[in-house]
């Protein structure tokens, strides 16, 4: 077997892990969040100061800080003024959650029945969605 | 001793490729993927993500997990980084190919800079003579 087979064989096996999900989906929003700055002109400082945290917790976050929360996500994404969205795919269907342009990241929490009310408003609920 | 460069993952941005050495009268080896075999498997499988992120965002802007070492002595040499390890590469522009050179675990908090001294010295000759 050459290299490149040995590698792409545990890689197929390994991509339906959660740790490999979640280090890639880590590694796509950190890097969302670079381009972002980068069209913004706005520096990793500046970022942490709109946001209210200390820019070791920016720094952090580009590390691959684990634990982000769907609060965080959205407190960044209301920082940056821009939509976040989560997708969930079974092939056929695909939910997406828009957060109203209103929503104060303060007053906010995804929590399910806020989820459920939301896709609820939006005429999108199904029973087979759980948040 | 002779080295070749094959490649492990073909992205959709640029190609990932590790150095192998091949014997006489023995298999061929590969320091990166023989040191990345030694290793947990939750470490195996965040370099995996970072090597397909790589692979399809091209080089990331992300500094904390793919860190270009600039300076006079060294030219397209890159360090990933993905906790606790370490892996050293040097980008092959004509070919979009990052090659990953040798991998080590970060034992200290700041690599001497005679470390990467070595490696870039060591692993540049080599490319040059078989690019």
């Amino acid at each position: 077997m050459t290299l490149h087979e040995e590698f792409q064989k545990r890689l197929e096996k390994d991509k339906k892990t959660v740790e490999y999900q979640i280090e890639r989906l880590l590694l796509e929003i950190n890097e969302n969040i670079l381009k972002i700055l980068e069209e913004k002109s706005m520096t990793k400082k500046d970022f942490a100061k709109r946001m209210g945290v200390s820019p070791a917790y920016i720094t952090k976050l580009l590390n691959g800080q684990p634990n982000l929360t769907l609060k965080s996500l959205l407190k960044i994404a209301l920082t940056l003024d821009v939509k976040l969205s989560v997708e969930i795919k079974d092939y056929a269907k695909i939910y997406e959650i828009e957060i109203p342009s209103d929503t104060r990241y303060r007053k906010a929490t995804l929590s399910s029945k806020k989820v459920r009310k939301v896709l609820e408003r939006e005429g999108t609920y199904s029973e087979g969605f759980a948040a | 001793m002779i080295y070749e460069i094959e490649t492990i993952h073909e992205g959709s941005k640029i190609n990932i490729g590790v150095l192998k050495k091949i014997r006489v009268s023995k298999k061929e080896d590969c320091q990166v993927l023989d040191f990345l075999k030694g290793r947990p498997d939750k470490e195996y499988k965040k370099v995996e993500a970072l090597i397909t992120m790589i692979g399809d965002h091209g080089l990331i802007r992300n500094r904390q997990k793919l860190l270009e070492l600039k300076g006079k002595n060294f030219e397209h040499f890159y360090e990933l980084k993905s906790k606790p390890l370490r892996i050293f590469a040097i980008y092959l522009e004509e070919k979009r190919q990052l090659v990953l050179l040798e991998a080590l675990l970060k034992k200290a908090r700041k690599l001497p800079v005679n470390v990467y001294k070595r490696i870039y010295k060591k692993y540049r000759r080599i490319l040059n003579d078989i690019t």
